[in-house]
């Protein structure tokens, strides 16, 4: 009786050996594992990520990237933040927002490196130029920002805040649009507007740099501060894949987009193609970001019109150690 | 004494799944009126299905009921009591008896001073403001009782209204019952289950078959009233009624 | 005022746990305030806010109260219909319970786009949420009437009229408050939703904004102003169902105390 109790223990103990030996050589990583968050629903801002991956950029540094996409346009920097994903796109403005709130994050790169956004009417509004906009309904959907993008853009053609009614319209802002709810929207020039061209409309679009907000970068890389120190070697190689897919994607545009399909079959439409075409000159070259005038003067307009109330030093914003 | 309604050789079927069930076949029964006649007959043999005729409610297959008016709808004449109280539960007790003069369309202050009468005489009073659920199972039957004697209505048609009360309450509310009835007049048609109870209110009892049902046999009590339960002629007429029932059954 | 502490004292006592609990865990663990603020955090705001909540709250309760009104209504005269034609009962149930099944995300902006951005979509949003409870209540209100009863009134030569006032109507009031407090409820999540789409003022839209700022200690202080809103109106509710089904609040007195003659 005794040996067999003896014996049987003696097995368990070497099967409960094995179990947990297996178990933490399968969790260990056999590669390096970056997680990027995208900024919203994947869309042709992003081929030069999905081209990185698909084409073996990322491997070939020694990382392997998993792409996510958030339920929440304001979850990336919130995640990044925690450090749930190490690598979230997000818009500049939102990301200096997000500084202001003491995130502990800092910008290591960036996907687009102009503005993207502005104002869209259509000109069987009658809507010309922008100053046609006054006493006319414009909708929005991200506030407080927007509005206050809007109200900077009439100002600089004298048109005053009380002169135009800004109107919340959720996400639908082309459905508003058409069914003339509002007479202009806030939109990106590489969606929305070859959007209602696609259904037949002739747009009026107000870039936004044009009529007094700062430049701006459309989409960031942030990290987690402390990510700089642990993981930078990973950081680089993540930066160097990108710009190897970026440059990429500006030198074969066609296969590139290709690769995209083959990625987000989902995506393949007329619509995603005019987007892409009106995309392929504003992606970032060589994934810069550093460009010190655009990070001033836009923290300085975003101080100035009260959505942060502090202002830091560019080294605490941005750092180029991985470009 | 004339007739206050008749029931001509009633017939009724009722439709099932695959056929009908014949359920009273030419029942005859002649109410005189200011008598107090009851039903008899063993449990499904079609006693309410009779009622409900009487009142109105169904109509047969064929035979017809005759009133003082002739033939046609009784429902001027009769008020019928179902077999559970229907007591209107968000209703004070009072206003639950002028249930029947409110359908009427008479005014609701000279009906409820009248209910107050008859609530203080038959030993309701203090209870018009109470709700149903504050009241015992023999003061509900109380109060459906008066409310059907407060419906202005000559042949009172009671379907099994003490049926639900235990010996001691329904002992109680028969006596209760004689009691009104002899101060308020009217006609009533008793069904019951109960052959004591027959016996000790009735002028007349119809005894019903199993189903199909028919009139079996007809008793005429004569015994004067207050009649004691014990009593032997009483004793001999419940004993004569439940041999006939229990062989009815029997047979069923 | 002490009465209304001791009958709930026990959820008091909860509340005070739980919240206890989420301070000490918040801090313990460092969690930061842009992922779940401490309950101490959210006070603050709440109180320093209040201005700016009641004004948002005063539009959202107006939309709640609209489309308890609109799904009220509507819900009653469905009810009716169901009730007393069987043949509309068998053709519409289906499509009302089928209803229920499209997500409100999906037609809300469609509402928004026909109501325009202010009070109307939101109350439709809030109606087209309350009805159904409403409806199915008020049918099973209406009927819970014994057939006996009806006997009754019919063998008193009641008009369909005076058989639907006398006896169904106040018959199917206790399930129709039911149906009215599970309505309120959701009639407050449904304006919030409706918000969350296109507004230009109200608790939800005050959500997003918030949320867009990373201020998540206001998205706290937006939730519990509609909890209180939400806990408010279903306690009004409460009131005025028990001052209407009086009768239901009484407890069958002992019945030995009734003496009978």
């Amino acid at each position: 009786m005794k040996k067999i109790f003896a014996i049987s223990i003696a097995i368990s103990l070497l099967c409960a050996a094995i179990a947990i030996s297996l178990l933490l050589w399968l969790s260990a990583p056999a590669i390096s594992k970056i997680s990027v968050i995208l900024d919203f629903f994947a869309n042709p801002n992003h081929v030069p990520i999905y081209v990185a991956v698909e084409k073996g950029f990322f491997a070939a540094e020694g990382i392997e990237v998993e792409i996510l996409i958030p339920a929440n346009p304001s979850d990336p920097v919130k995640l990044a933040a925690v450090r749930t994903v190490d690598v979230a796109l997000t818009p500049q403005i939102n990301f200096l927002i997000a500084k202001a709130a003491d995130l502990p994050l800092i910008a290591i790169g960036a996907l687009i490196e102009t503005s993207l956004g502005g104002l869209l009417s259509l000109k069987e509004y009658e809507i010309e130029e922008l100053s046609d906009l006054r006493g006319k309904r414009i909708g929005y959907s991200l506030a407080p920002l927007e509005p206050i993008l809007w109200r900077t853009m009439l100002a600089s053609v004298d048109v005053g805040s009380d002169e135009i009614e800004l109107i919340n319209v959720g996400f639908n802002t082309v459905l508003s649009l058409l069914s003339h709810n509002v007479d202009a929207i806030g939109a990106f020039r590489n969606f929305e507007l070859p959007q209602v061209e696609l259904l037949g409309h002739e747009p009026a679009y107000f870039p936004q740099e044009d009529y007094g907000v700062p430049e701006t970068y459309e989409i960031l890389l942030a990290v987690n501060q402390q990510l700089i120190e642990e993981r930078s070697g990973e950081l680089r190689a993540f930066i160097a894949g990108l710009a190897q897919g970026i440059a990429y994607t500006m030198e074969h545009p066609q296969e590139a987009f290709e690769v995209f399909l083959h990625a987000r079959p989902d995506l393949d439409d007329e619509l995603n193609r005019r987007a892409y075409a009106a995309t392929l000159p504003l992606y970032a070259e060589r994934a810069r970001h550093d460009t010190p005038q655009k990070w001033e003067s836009m923290q300085g307009y975003l101080f100035q019109n009260g959505l942060i109330d502090k202002l830091f030093p560019l080294e605490e914003l941005y750092t180029n150690e991985f470009l | 004494m004339p007739s206050a309604i008749a029931a001509e050789e009633i017939t009724k079927s009722f439709p099932i799944a695959g056929g009908k069930i014949p359920v009273l076949k030419r029942v005859s029964i002649d109410i005189r009126s200011g008598s107090w006649s009851t039903i008899i007959g063993p449990s499904g043999c079609g006693k309410t299905t009779f009622l409900k005729i009487m009142a109105g409610l169904l109509q047969p297959d064929s035979g017809r009921i005759l009133t003082d008016a002739g033939e046609g709808d009784p429902r001027g004449l009769i008020a019928y009591m179902p077999q559970s109280d229907t007591l209107l539960p968000w209703r004070t007790a009072l206003d639950n008896a002028i249930l029947a003069s409110e359908i009427d369309g008479r005014p609701r202050e000279e009906a409820r001073a009248k209910a107050k009468r008859l609530f203080a005489r038959f030993g309701l009073a203090g209870f018009e403001a109470l709700y149903p659920v504050e009241l015992s199972g023999g003061m509900r039957q109380r109060l459906a009782l008066i409310r059907t004697f407060l419906a202005h209505r000559e042949v009172l048609l009671l379907d099994e209204p003490l049926g639900s009360l235990d010996a001691l309450t329904r002992a109680t509310l028969q006596d209760w019952l004689l009691s009104v009835w002899e101060e308020l007049g009217k006609t009533i048609l008793l069904v019951t289950h109960d052959v004591e109870e027959a016996t000790l209110l009735s002028d007349r009892i119809h005894l019903l078959s199993a189903r199909p049902a028919h009139v079996r046999k007809e008793f005429t009590v004569e015994f004067p009233r207050p009649r004691s339960r014990t009593a032997e002629p009483l004793v001999k007429l419940k004993g004569e009624i439940l041999d006939l029932i229990h062989t009815e059954a029997f047979n069923a | 005022m002490p009465r209304l502490f001791k009958e709930y004292s026990g959820t008091f006592l909860l509340l005070v746990l739980f919240l206890l609990l989420w301070e000490v865990g918040v801090r313990l663990f460092n969690v930061p305030f842009y992922i779940l603020p401490t309950p101490s955090r959210i006070l603050l705001v709440f109180f320093t806010n209040l201005p700016l909540l009641s004004s948002h709250g005063s539009m959202t309760i107006l939309e709640v109260a609209m489309g308890m009104l609109i799904g009220g209504a509507g819900g009653i005269v469905l009810a009716l219909i169901i009730f007393y034609s069987p043949s509309l009962e068998r053709a519409i149930y289906p499509l009302i319970i089928a209803s229920q099944m499209i997500p409100i995300f999906a037609i809300a902006p469609l509402l928004v786009v026909w109501f325009g951005y202010g009070l109307w979509s939101k109350a439709t949003v809030a109606a087209l949420i309350v009805f159904f409870p409403i409806v199915v209540n008020a049918v099973d209100g209406l009927r819970s009437v014994s057939g006996e009863t009806i006997d009754l009134l019919r063998s008193l030569h009641a008009s369909e009229w005076q058989i639907f006032r006398v006896v169904r109507l106040p018959a199917s009031l206790p399930s129709f408050f039911s149906g009215l407090k599970i309505g309120i409820t959701l009639s407050v999540v449904g304006a919030t939703i409706g918000e969350w789409i296109g507004a230009k003022k109200g608790l939800g839209y005050l959500m997003i904004q918030s949320n867009a700022l990373l201020r998540i200690d206001l998205v706290f202080a937006s939730i519990l102003t509609l909890s209180l809103l939400g806990l408010f109106l279903f306690g009004a509710l409460r009131i005025i169902e028990q001052h209407t089904l009086r009768w239901r609040t009484r407890v069958e007195v002992n019945k030995t105390l009734r003496v009978k003659q």
